[in-house]
């Protein structure tokens, strides 16, 4: 099993949904260390945790960026059957991820291309 | 003290005239013997009946302080609340502090509900939907794309109204949290 602790590996404070909105955005958290680290999961065939307790908070948009646009690249069932969340902290998001911003990612994608 | 006195000796005065009322009557007959299974009886009665009492009253004791703590925290989190209105209000605020903030909302909400969702005694049924509003408006709020390098969040006016609205929701469920405990 594969870890990825977001405090420790990435940020204590991590940003909004661009690169362009600030430092540590969603889409840099995705480009730089979750889509390579899911995809060593994947050809391992193991499952990869990402642990996201210990920040200073999340912002929706963070979120919804980095899991939507690993669900797009690798497909939602694989997305779902090689990742697990751990958020004790704020259970919620845990949730939040797994039923709405990976199964969802597609709509959400169309919607930000609409609203661009 | 000496009302005390008063009513201890008028308590007495009444006990006997009370003897001397029944003792006048022929249908009433004070036994000389005594038997010991009744005295037994009646002393276990007694004993059971202040246990009864004792522990009702123990219960009720803890309940009520009980109640009070899950009163006085959910004050607290409504006073907290206030930050948040002014940050709408200001129409903008620090990202950081911000997400901050929310993250310890959802996390002191979880922890009344593990506190106090087992307590006998208590009704904490409204703080799910509680959670669930609040963590909707955690989830609106840091959907806004920040400014000045991600540094601010800013409102415009129609989202400094949606957001009111949902602090005042909240609120409003506290208080329903509050009366219906």
């Amino acid at each position: 099993m594969a870890t990825l602790k977001i405090s420790k590996d990435f940020t204590e404070y991590p940003g909004a949904r661009y690169i362009t909105d600030g430092p540590f955005s969603g889409e840099a958290f995705f480009n730089e260390l979750l889509r390579e680290k899911f995809d060593e999961a994947l050809r391992a065939n193991v499952i990869l945790t990402v642990d996201l307790d210990d920040t200073a908070g999340y912002a929706s948009s963070f979120l919804s960026e980095s899991f939507g646009r690993l669900a797009q690249e690798f497909g939602v069932d694989s997305v779902k059957k090689h990742l697990k969340i751990i958020s004790r902290q704020e259970p919620d998001w845990k949730d939040r991820i797994l039923n709405d911003y990976i199964p969802n990612a597609s709509k959400r994608q169309s919607q930000a291309f609409v609203n661009a | 003290m000496l009302k005390r006195l008063i009513k201890s000796v008028l308590l007495v005065c009444l006990g006997c005239a009370i003897g001397v009322f029944l003792c006048q009557y022929s249908y009433f007959t004070l036994s000389k013997e005594i038997s010991l299974t009744e005295v037994f009886i009646a002393i276990l009665t007694g004993i059971i009946a202040l246990y009864i009492a004792d522990d009702l009253s123990a219960k009720l004791s803890r309940t009520q302080s009980v109640k009070a703590l899950y009163t006085e925290d959910i004050k607290g989190f409504i006073v907290s609340l206030q930050t948040l209105e002014n940050w709408i209000e200001e129409g903008e605020c620090s990202a950081k502090e911000l997400k901050r903030y929310l993250r310890n909302g959802t996390v002191k909400i979880n922890l009344f509900v593990q506190i106090y969702g087992s307590q006998k005694g208590l009704n904490t049924n409204t703080l799910g939907s509680i959670l669930n509003s609040f963590n909707a408006l955690k989830y609106d709020i840091t959907e806004i794309p920040p400014s000045s390098k991600g540094e601010l969040y800013k409102f415009n006016l129609e989202q400094q109204h949606q957001f009111s609205q949902q602090v005042n929701g909240l609120k409003a469920g506290l208080v329903d949290a509050m009366i219906k405990s």
